[in-house]
């Protein structure tokens, strides 16, 4: 699993580590499941440029079973598996090349799974939601909108 | 009993319900926008709400709306 240190705000920089899986990148946040003193090492080893492959994991401590577990224990990772579940059973499109294409009223949707963004006709469009979800249940909030409801996201 | 899954702030909360507490809570979530689907991915109506059965799974997301 690679480790990157990204931007969720200007001034705040976060672990966070991508793991490949069939279709899509999974995108887990570090930052929100590690103890702040594995947080601390980690950011020692990155500084210093020393994350090569997987050895990062048995220099915090941690292996990436464990990173899963923690992940899928938590709201981020539980909507992943709603949205595995729904994806198995047809509800939404299987995600190919990280990106779930749509056809809905006329128009062909087309989202990112790790960024969500949503391009509609291949313009790049823009969507707001009342409620702050995790990632993958605002995915699939976006998808059943789109299959169920696209006038919604007309332009307003 | 419903089985009603809801997409809230801070993961989704999965809860088994009498079927008028279900019926209640669906027709409340559609009057304010939100999409309600079974378990095959149907979409469900406010007119389809009387239709829904015991031991039926539904899934309750939020409204999305363009920006």
């Amino acid at each position: 699993m690679e480790v990157r240190c990204i931007n969720i705000t200007p001034t705040e920089e976060v672990y966070v580590c991508i793991q490949e899986v069939e279709g899509y990148r999974r995108v887990i946040p570090l930052y929100k499941l590690l103890s702040q003193d594995k947080l601390m090492k980690l950011n020692v080893l990155f500084k210093d440029l020393r994350i090569k492959g997987n050895e990062w994991m048995n220099a915090i401590g941690v292996s990436e079973e464990e990173i899963l577990s923690l992940y899928f224990s938590s709201p981020e990772g539980k909507a992943e598996k709603l949205f595995m579940e729904l994806v198995e059973s047809g509800v939404i499109p299987k995600p190919k090349d990280n990106f779930i294409v749509i056809r809905s009223g006329g128009k062909t949707y087309k989202i990112e799974v790790d960024t969500l963004k949503l391009f509609i006709n291949g313009e790049e469009s823009c969507f707001q939601c009342d409620e702050d979800l995790p990632h993958f249940d605002k995915l699939i909030s976006l998808c059943l909108t789109i299959i169920h409801n696209p006038e919604k996201l007309e332009r307003r | 009993m419903v089985w009603l899954r809801k997409l809230t702030s801070g993961g989704h909360i999965e809860v088994e319900v009498p079927l008028s507490t279900a019926i209640e809570e669906i027709l409340n979530h559609l009057t304010k926008g939100g999409i309600a689907v079974n378990q095959a991915g149907e979409n469900i109506g406010i007119e389809d709400v009387r239709k829904i059965k015991d031991s039926d799974k539904i899934l309750l997301v939020p409204a999305i709306r363009g920006g």
